[in-house]
């Protein structure tokens, strides 16, 4: 499978949400990194047909999502951002629902939503209203109802969203097993949920695609760039304004801890060290 | 024929021997395979559709449809003659209401997204609500009409009480739908209703004048041109659920 985004373009009026956008994707986990407003939740929408892209093409082994319509969507599965539900809905009732659309029929509605209920720790509440659900909750119900159809591309925007960092793990952990034989897309401004699972990492900025490659690939792109350093809390004030700084920790003595992502050494008792995918962010997103 | 018999008596006589446990696994776990390979989503036939659509729409609104109907067959039934027209006349506008809330649900609860993504859109779910809702209105109007025919004996009156009022009424709740998708657009309809409602009362009270008025236009004409509004709502509606440009981007 193959799912190629050639020149992919979207306007809102005068402003460009995605710009010239292209990529190709295959099996696997893809992370899609970008700062609020990069453009990240109009490429997925365009990916899961719900937007038309202005200009460009997405394209499944060759053929454009547009022309293909239903027989697209039945291979997709979607996680909006900010997903709904109708007030009287319990996860049971959601699925069944979500199930009709996707054209299953009952039994396998019933028999597939008793399935992933469970798969996500959700069969105990499956009766219980879903407004009572915690964030966490409603984002594993989020990701059964996106499974439903077993789709073969799983788009998953902003899917950790509001969760806890156990809640995290467990999400991650389980999108993890789920990519075995579907492409997954993730979207999130949270470095650590696709910094170990990704096949291969999309940032963006500005509607583009900056950079992309595997979490090593775009490691080497701070790779002598990062620096620890031990400085006067005064002076670390002043560098806090200065540089782009990462991580800033008070140590013993008035002194701090900074962690700082600059091309040149930014304090004579500065030490290299490794980067992390969180540096490369705050490289790419500066300011 | 006769080879027919022959084969019937050849079949009867002998038996298929019972395949050995082996040969039964293989062939179950072969079948097991070619189901998982089905397509799991599958295109439904409209009546099938229907019954699904049906079963989620909240039980609250078919009792409101209902409530509504009986409330039209009561009236004529226990007050009868002008009160009876004028209560199935305030009540059209307010029946047709409860459809409304339901076919713009899926933006009020933000579902409009995940619909969209589904093999049966927003649009195809719209589209299975207003059949859904178009025939309970359907039945309701035929009561209703009758009820005021018998009432009143005037054609004139079941046109301009019952069908004009539907056609606009619904007109008007598909359009506000449309330029309103708001969280709050049940308490939109119920204003509306509840104003159209009223001015169907007071239609009522000035009939005389109200249908020398609209005999001067032509009964015909003016029945023609609520439904055209009516279909043109529904046309509207329906593109408008296709319609991007209101997808905000969150820059903005």
């Amino acid at each position: 499978m193959e799912l190629r985004l050639d020149r992919v373009t979207k306007k809102y009026g005068n402003k460009l949400a995605v710009d010239r956008l292209s990529t190709v994707m295959g099996h696997g986990v893809y992370g899609l990194l970008g700062a609020n407003g990069a453009g990240k939740t109009t490429l997925m929408r365009m990916v899961c047909d719900i937007q038309t892209p202005t200009e460009g093409a997405i394209l499944l082994n060759g053929v454009p999502v547009r022309d293909m319509g239903e027989e697209y969507r039945d291979l997709l599965g979607y996680l909006p951002q900010n997903f709904g539900y109708y007030p009287d809905f319990t996860p049971w009732r959601f699925m069944l629902y979500i199930a009709a659309l996707k054209g299953l029929s009952k039994g396998a509605a019933k028999e597939k939503s008793m399935e992933l209920l469970k798969e996500v720790g959700l069969a105990e509440v499956r009766n219980k209203k879903i407004k009572t659900f915690s964030g966490g909750m409603k984002q594993r119900l989020g990701i059964a109802q996106a499974m439903l159809n077993d789709p073969e591309i799983l788009i998953l925007d902003e899917p950790t969203a509001g969760l806890d960092p156990k809640e995290r793990v467990r999400f991650r952990n389980l999108i993890s097993s789920m990519a075995q034989e579907r492409l997954v897309l993730l979207s999130t401004h949270i470095v650590s949920d696709v910094e170990y699972i990704a096949k291969k990492i999309l940032v963006m900025k500005a509607g583009q695609i900056i950079h992309e490659g595997s979490t090593r690939e775009i490691l080497r792109a701070v790779e002598g760039k990062v620096w620890e350093c031990v400085v006067p809390a005064k002076q670390a004030d002043a560098m806090a304004q200065q540089f782009n700084v990462g991580n800033l920790k008070y140590v013993e003595d008035g002194k701090v801890l900074l962690r700082v992502i600059r091309e040149g050494k930014p304090a004579e008792s500065a030490v290299q060290v490794e980067p992390v995918l969180e540096d490369v962010y705050l490289y790419y997103f500066e300011g | 024929m006769r080879n027919g018999k022959a084969v019937r008596f050849f079949l009867a006589e002998n038996r298929a021997p019972a395949p050995d446990a082996g040969k039964k696994r293989a062939d179950m776990d072969l079948f097991r395979e070619q189901v998982l390979h089905l397509p799991v989503c599958r295109k439904k036939k409209i009546p099938v559709r229907m019954w699904e659509t049906a079963a989620f729409i909240h039980p609250v609104s078919w009792v409101l449809q209902m409530l509504f109907l009986l409330c039209g067959i009561y009236w004529a039934k226990w007050y009868g003659g002008k009160t009876a027209v004028t209560g199935i006349a305030a009540i059209v506008p307010l029946f047709t209401a409860v459809g409304g809330y339901e076919l713009s649900k899926a933006v009020f609860y933000q579902m409009w997204e995940l619909e969209k993504s589904c093999r049966y859109d927003t649009r195809s779910v719209a589209e299975m609500k207003l059949l859904l809702f178009g025939m309970c209105d359907l039945a309701a109007l035929t009561v209703f009409s009758l009820l005021v025919y018998g009432e009143s004996g005037d054609f004139l009156q079941v046109c301009f009480l019952v069908l004009m009022p539907f056609n606009v009424s619904s007109g008007v709740y598909l359009f506000l739908l449309e330029q309103f998708p708001a969280r709050n657009g049940n308490v939109l309809l119920i204003g509306a209703g509840g104003m159209m409602s009223a001015v169907q009362i007071l239609f009522r009270q000035d009939w005389e004048r109200l249908t020398a008025a609209l005999e001067t236009a032509g009964t015909g004409l003016v029945l023609a041109a609520s439904l055209l509004f009516l279909a043109g709502m529904i046309v509207r509606y329906c593109r408008e659920r296709e319609r991007e440009d209101r997808i905000l981007w969150n820059l903005d």
